[in-house]
């Protein structure tokens, strides 16, 4: 599910653009914390990797085929900060060199595939990945994983304003859950196949409690399961937030296209919008790059 | 140049690769490395390049001794071309690939340029410096690879079978290249021509030991039933 | 691989080609910003003038902007099936039109020169660093998955879940000791922990006149209310 550009409203991309970015940054800083040499050569050549494995079809039952995403796998061998960077650099690849999911919408995709689905996969693999259960923790993130990212990416969609009726929601969610069970498989069984070659390989989760991270999933589960529940039982309560949130499918934003235009005062209420969105956007990198220009220095110091 | 005495190494899964080397090269000489798949010459050349830490033995290079420490400083005198060429070129243009090494030394990038393209030349590279590495043949790799070790201008040159996937112009190319270079060379090679074609002196490796040595032609003579 | 053709429009030379690669950065995002909040006509104006300046192939181009079709038909049939075909065909343009705009800034922009303009701007350095290394082993270890797979059928596999997964995992393994030889061969070239950025010219003021243009349709994007 990459979202290309031209899909989501103004509120949603922003929004979410302004969660990624900071996000990676300091995913970027984990990812390298406590190792003594860049890990780019180790990460990129796993980009690469995942890229290759996502383009093998796996047979799974009647002559389907499914492929791997990748992200459960990347956060049980690399880690989940390690992992969230790869999918993102992943997903930069495709939009910038394949055109698979937009650039306005990379935020976006970031969030639902790389940062939600790399950290969900990651959470049942931290709290019972060492025991006994540890292969269903493998399974039970990949299939978290996939559902997540789809959910996310799906109520993304919806909330800009994109109609799509009840029961194609329901056939929608019933493919995203046969994805995400064959994902889970998949993970299982390649995880189990590096192991054999080398256990080092495969990332063992510290017996510590982590509350960021905790904290990430719990809500973006949360987020997903709700906007999927709420997509699918109440449309009309969808309805009520795309206005809450200034997006209404039969307002200006997705009106057809055809119709008359006119001069408008500078003050209209698309412009006020687009431009404070703007704004916020400016100020989000400001802060960004402010953050890690300091995180920089004190580093280097 | 360099000196090597009772060098051992063993895998972290406890597999012994070399066992007990000694191993001297002087400046200018050419030296070949022969010896089955397996028998520790590989490693061999990572131990001197300071990429693998020997279990135990020494290994000096210009009377300095290698350890953790003074490795990054004396890797400056060696040149190590890797024997998958697809290792070594990974940035996005030939020239910044030959170019990484001198800006690692603290060349400027006007300099950097310059030693990059004289690199470039000495090995018969002559245009497409723009290319992406990926889309070179195999043998204009190989040359590119040898260029980005040349353009930090090493004293020696550790060369990880050369001729892999050159075809024979391409490996005639790379013999009058290296000849014409006038670094002291380490060569690991099953190419018995290349071998003699380049090499005056030869040392036998066989399960991490070295059991022979000589002129390449002796070498290939005592251990010809290995050799062919 | 696909990118090849990408690969070569950006090698070529024009207006557009010369600019900084964060001024055509910027340009297409105030685009698809106007894209995105108001009429079609201003990507469509948009691209009008920028393709002569790229001087791109129109039809390859045109072309190429459909990849994003399968997605966006499936979104226009549900909508268009949820009783609102004007949107459907809405999307369906808007999406197309976007990619394209995307399309004329990759085209006359190599793809290091859009990371170095990612770096300038701010960008973590070890994503980066990491984006290049992807991109640069992409096709290498999709090459070695395909020979795998018919060294696998050659010698009469029937391509089970295990087997393939099997594989996959030797394809893990493959790219881990891949990786690991690149880092020892970048060691071995003095290289200290990061990689040295590449020098880019300073903003111009062609590059100021490209951004202001596009702010321009930006603006006129959300003055000229529907």
């Amino acid at each position: 599910m990459h979202i290309p550009d031209g899909f989501l409203s103004t509120p949603v991309w922003a929004s979410l653009g302004a969660v990624s970015l900071p996000a990676v940054g300091v995913m970027a800083r984990k990812a390298q914390a406590h190792h003594e040499h860049s890990r780019a050569p180790l990460l990129g050549v796993m980009g690469a990797f995942v890229f290759a494995a996502q383009m093998v079809n796996f047979p799974v039952a009647a002559g389907a085929s499914s492929h791997l995403l990748g992200g459960a796998l990347l956060a049980c061998s690399l880690g989940p900060a390690a992992g969230v960077i790869v999918m993102t650099a992943v997903l930069a690849i495709q939009a910038f060199v394949f055109q698979d999911g937009g650039i306005l919408a990379l935020g976006a995709n970031i969030f639902n595939l790389a940062i939600a689905g790399v950290l969900t996969a990651y959470i049942p693999y931290h709290f019972w990945g060492s025991g006994r259960y540890r292969r269903a923790a493998v399974f039970v993130g990949a299939v978290l994983s996939v559902l997540v990212s789809a959910g996310l990416a799906m109520s993304q969609i919806l909330l800009s304003g994109v109609p799509v009726t009840t029961p194609l929601l329901q056939l929608s969610a019933g493919l995203f859950t046969l994805a995400a069970l064959a994902e889970g498989a998949i993970t299982v069984a390649v995880l189990s196949a590096i192991e054999k070659i080398n256990p080092d390989w495969v990332c063992r989760p510290a017996a510590r409690r982590n509350r960021v991270l905790t904290l990430v999933g719990a809500a973006s589960v949360a987020v997903a399961i709700a906007s999927i529940f709420v997509a699918s039982t109440d449309p009309d309560a969808l309805e009520r937030i795309q206005i809450h949130i200034g997006v209404t499918p039969t307002g200006a934003l997705l009106s057809t296209p055809f119709a008359d235009y006119r001069f408008a005062s500078i003050v209209s209420d698309n412009a006020a919008k687009a431009v404070a969105g703007l704004v916020g956007l400016a100020l989000v990198y400001a802060v960004c790059t402010a953050v890690g220009r300091a995180v920089a220095q004190r580093r280097s110091v | 140049m360099i000196e090597v005495r009772g060098l051992r190494y063993a895998y972290p899964d406890g597999a012994v690769a070399l066992d007990g080397i000694d191993f001297h090269l002087n400046e200018g000489e050419t030296v070949v490395l022969l010896g089955a798949n397996g028998s520790g010459k590989t490693t061999f050349v990572l131990c001197l390049a300071g990429l693998l830490q020997a279990s135990s033995g020494l290994i000096a290079i210009n009377g300095i001794e290698l350890t953790k420490s003074t490795a990054p400083e004396l890797r400056r005198e060696l040149g190590l071309v890797f024997q998958d060429a697809d290792d070594q070129l990974f940035l996005p243009t030939v020239l910044e690939d030959v170019m990484f090494g001198p800006l690692n030394h603290g060349l400027s990038r006007a300099d950097a340029e310059r030693v990059a393209r004289e690199s470039l030349a000495r090995t018969g590279v002559r245009a497409g410096y723009d290319r992406p590495p990926y889309h070179l043949s195999a043998g204009e790799k190989r040359r590119v690879a040898i260029a980005g070790v040349l353009a930090m201008n090493p004293k020696v040159l550790l060369l990880d079978e050369p001729t892999t996937y050159l075809d024979p112009p391409g490996q005639r190319d790379l013999v009058t290249i290296l000849a014409s270079l006038p670094q002291a060379k380490l060569l690991v090679t099953h190419d018995i021509h290349f071998a003699s074609a380049l090499g005056a002196r030869a040392v036998f490796f066989d399960q991490g030991r070295i059991v022979g040595a000589g002129t390449v032609a002796e070498v290939v003579e005592r251990f010809t039933w290995n050799l062919r | 691989m696909r990118f090849a053709e990408l690969d070569a429009w950006g090698l070529r030379d024009s207006v557009l080609h010369r600019r900084d690669a964060r001024a055509k950065i910027i340009a297409t995002l105030l685009i698809l910003i106007a894209a995105s909040r108001g009429s079609l006509v201003f990507p469509v104006l948009a691209l009008a003038l920028a393709l002569p300046l790229a001087r791109l192939p129109l039809i390859p181009v045109l072309l190429r902007g459909a990849v994003v079709l399968p997605f966006s038909v499936g979104f226009a049939a549900a909508s268009w099936m949820s009783g609102r075909p004007d949107i459907a065909l809405f999307v369906l343009l808007r999406s197309y039109l976007s990619a394209l705009c995307v399309i004329v800034l990759l085209g006359s922009t190599q793809f290091p020169a859009i990371l170095e303009a990612l770096r300038r701007m701010g960008a973590p350095p070890l994503l980066l660093d990491t984006i290049q290394f992807v991109y640069r082993y992409l096709s290498l270890i999709a090459e070695q998955s395909k020979r795998m797979a018919i060294a696998a059928s050659a010698r009469g596999a029937r391509r089970s879940f295990t087997a393939v997964a099997g594989a996959t995992g030797v394809l893990f393994a493959r790219s881990y000791d891949r990786a690991e030889a690149v880092h020892r061969s970048m060691l071995a070239r003095g290289y200290s922990g990061s990689l040295k950025p590449r020098v880019a010219a300073a903003f111009s003021a062609p590059d100021a006149v490209l951004v202001l243009a596009s702010s321009t349709i930006l603006l006129a994007a959300l003055l000229l209310k529907r």
